[in-house]
């Protein structure tokens, strides 16, 4: 039996970031309709940026020296993360959100890089060169030592930047919750403001958004680089986060198409495509519904169905159920509720009082917004 | 020369197999639509079915692999085992991959689709089967019982892959070692490739197929059971998905769904790859594209390391073979198969038949 309190924040730290780069693709692919199978890729950078260039920049300020870092990973950061990071709290607040800043940036860069052949290519096509293009990446990444460590399976550890709370763990936990309802509440926005209405407006129909004289390519463009920015500060919330991170960063991990790419894309159609709800609600029941008890009753479920005495290893049984559970409650949600747990709700309108305003104010808004 | 008879086998394998996968996915795709992510597995599938039925007959028989060599014309031969056992083992293959295949068919797409599910959900069902099909192989492979009876195939709990090369033909011919797999592997997909071509030009079967693709409403009308064909297609795609399992197994080897958390199953990518290189509405397309990416992946790789002698490079062959993706697609948007080869290879292009809407506008 797994102690309750530190799972219960393995799961919330699981339904937090599962619910960011959940969003994050639903924000791609849900609303504005561009298919990212290589969205592992984005996560990748903020694990990258955390992992490595993090801890090289409080390797040079704690005076060990930055190339350390790559060199000598595992023993530089133990004696980071036992003698600079629990002594230096502002330092490390201040690379925490170093860290959040540069793994916005990067993954939105990536993006925009991604955003021409999103441009060009369609549908299936373009899934699949985004999927090749994270695989490429993932391969050239994996056995480059320079950026994630001379052996893949292990990776670099990553720098204890909570240390100096204490509580490690607990901190983690609040701090990536903390970021998941900002982006709750920033994307519950975001969907009903008029840019938001535009992204799906390209989706339903390019066409007819281009004759309304909105720039569709830019939509895509904006989209791809938002998401990715999105998807690459799940990443890193993920990499500093000592429950599910598990004290280091490998190329492997970060990486895995089925935990970032599939995952994410089972989520979004569990909770229904662009439906913000829907997205956090999903994260929620997979995290309840299908982790906590298989994680906490691993044994009685085992116990109970008597696997031991057909021969199949416990553990992995209770692994491989997960993998039953949740690719049936995929197959369940697609064939009777097509459209998602929450479907996407309509647009919120403006109140009456409010159009009543707009109206009689003459025409002051009206040429920003159909710029989008 | 730059690099080894060896390698260049060795690439070949891995490009047969590639194809056949490349090929059984755009035959999925052109007839219902669907991207099939759990195609790789149907292979996978496949392998632990020859796998466990060679070892099984194997047992049965009372039999230690044959490692004497015997003379031929062609050269020496060392083949360990019985035809028969390879026979049984191919067979195997093909009828648990056709069966998954089937299923998945039968039980989950065809119900969808009359829903009016859309392309992305059809995908993420066919993800979702994935998910079934690892767990169901990775729970297969932990079985004890079936390293007791298997312990010459090594299938069993112990092990992080599993592979039977130490069973595959070998033929010494002068200097050179021939690899039963890689003539089985260029074959394989050669006779695919022959009996595709015979069975959609020149069968009855074949003209309905194709009706059914171009224009299912038509066909309907005609009184083709468009639904059976489709069924039918899908019978041909898992066959060829076993086909290609039988050629992992003998001819490189499987990994093993370790934790149900990372089955690192490394064909995936390049399967679609190497399909949607071809061109995903284009049959012999996707041959192609298999080839093209699989041979860049391996046989590039090793001649760009035997060039430039910096043996690290090996390691990145799927970088070279993802980029060849990323800059196909970049010039030819819609695969090889959009390019008018027509008018530089003749005849040669008939061969590109099944391609929906683009001849026809």
């Amino acid at each position: 039996m797994v102690e309750v309190s530190s799972l219960a924040q393995q799961i919330l730290t699981y339904i937090a970031i599962y619910y960011i780069i959940t969003t994050a693709l639903n924000l791609k692919a849900g609303v504005t309709g561009i298919p990212d199978f290589g969205h592992a890729m984005f996560f990748a950078i903020g694990g990258i940026v955390v992992g490595n260039i993090v801890s090289q920049i409080a390797a040079a300020i704690a005076g060990i020296g930055a190339s350390k870092v790559i060199e000598d990973n595992t023993v530089t950061l133990s004696i980071l993360n036992r003698e600079f990071f629990p002594e230096h709290p502002l330092t490390s607040i201040g690379l925490i959100v170093l860290a959040i800043v540069l793994s916005l940036v990067m993954g939105g860069l990536l993006g925009w890089l991604a955003s021409f052949p999103a441009l060009r290519l369609r549908g299936e096509y373009l899934a699949i060169m985004l999927l090749a293009a994270s695989e490429g990446l993932r391969v050239f990444v994996t056995y480059t030592p320079q950026i994630m460590g001379a052996t893949p399976t292990v990776g670099l550890s990553s720098p204890a930047l909570l240390a100096w709370t204490g509580n490690p763990g607990l901190a983690a936990t609040i701090l990536t919750l903390a970021v998941a309802v900002g982006v709750y509440v920033y994307f519950e926005r975001f969907y009903n403001s008029p840019s938001g209405r535009l992204f799906r407006a390209v989706r339903d129909d390019e066409e007819s958004a281009k004759a309304l004289g909105k720039d569709v390519a830019a939509v895509r463009r904006d989209s791809m680089i938002l998401g990715s920015a999105l998807a690459g500060l799940a990443g890193a919330l993920y990499s500093m986060n000592p429950w599910i991170g598990g004290g280091s960063v490998a190329a492997q991990s970060v990486f895995d198409r089925v935990l970032w790419t599939f995952w994410p894309w089972a989520l979004m159609i569990l909770g229904g495509m662009s439906s913000n709800k829907g997205v956090g609600l999903a994260a929620i029941v997979t995290g309840v519904l299908i982790l906590w008890p298989i994680r906490i009753y691993k044994r009685e479920i085992v116990e109970i169905l008597r696997v031991g005495e057909l021969g199949f290893n416990p553990d992995g049984f209770a692994n491989a159920l997960e993998y039953i559970l949740i690719g049936v409650l995929i197959l369940a949600v697609i064939f009777l509720r097509p459209q998602g747990i929450v479907p996407a709700p309509p647009s919120r309108t403006l109140s009456e009082e409010e159009i009543k305003d707009v109206a009689t104010q003459p025409q002051q808004d009206a040429g920003e917004e159909s710029k989008g | 020369m730059p690099v080894d008879i060896n390698t260049v086998m060795n690439s070949f394998i891995y490009a047969g197999i590639l194809s056949l996968l490349s090929l059984g996915i755009t035959l999925a795709y052109m007839t219902t639509g669907v991207f099939n992510f759990a195609h790789p597995r149907l292979a996978i599938i496949g392998s632990y079915a020859a796998a466990t039925v060679v070892a099984a007959s194997m047992a049965y028989l009372g039999m230690k692999p044959n490692l004497e060599t015997f003379e031929t014309a062609i050269g020496v031969v060392r083949q360990p085992l019985p035809l028969s056992v390879y026979a049984l083992g191919l067979l195997a293959s093909v009828a648990a991959a056709t069966a998954a295949a089937l299923v998945e068919y039968y039980a989950i797409l065809r119900p969808l689709q009359r829903r009016g599910a859309d392309f992305l959900k059809l995908m993420i069902a066919t993800l979702a089967y994935d998910f079934i099909l690892v767990a169901g192989l990775f729970l297969y492979s932990t079985l004890p019982y079936l390293d007791s009876k298997a312990s010459e195939a090594n299938i069993g709990i112990s092990s992080t892959s599993m592979t039977m090369t130490s069973y595959d033909v070998w033929i010494w011919s002068g200097d050179v070692v021939i690899r039963g797999m890689f003539i089985m592997g260029v074959s394989a997909t050669i006779a695919v490739s022959v009996i595709l071509f015979l069975l959609l030009f020149k069968t009855k079967l074949g003209i309905k197929m194709r009706a059914s693709v171009e224009n299912p409403d038509l066909a309907r009308v005609l009184g083709i059971n468009v639904d059976r064909v489709y069924a039918i297609a899908w019978a041909i795609s898992g066959a060829t998905a076993g086909v290609a399992g039988f050629i992992i197994l003998f001819g490189t080897h499987v990994l093993k769904p370790i934790s149900a958390t990372s089955p690192a199953d490394e064909i995936v990518v390049s399967a679609f790859a190497g399909s949607i290189v071809g061109g995903i509405n284009s049959v012999f397309g996707s041959i192609g594209g298999g080839f093209l990416i699989g041979l860049v992946e391996k046989l590039f790789t090793n001649i760009l390391v035997g060039v430039t002698g910096y043996g690290n490079l090996l390691k990145f062959g799927k970088v070279f073979s993802m980029a060849a993706v990323v800059i196909v697609l970049l010039f030819m948007p819609e695969g090889l198969a959009s390019v008018r080869w027509k008018r530089a290879l003749g005849r040669l292009l008939r061969l590109r038949f099944i391609s929906r809407g683009v001849r026809s506008g």
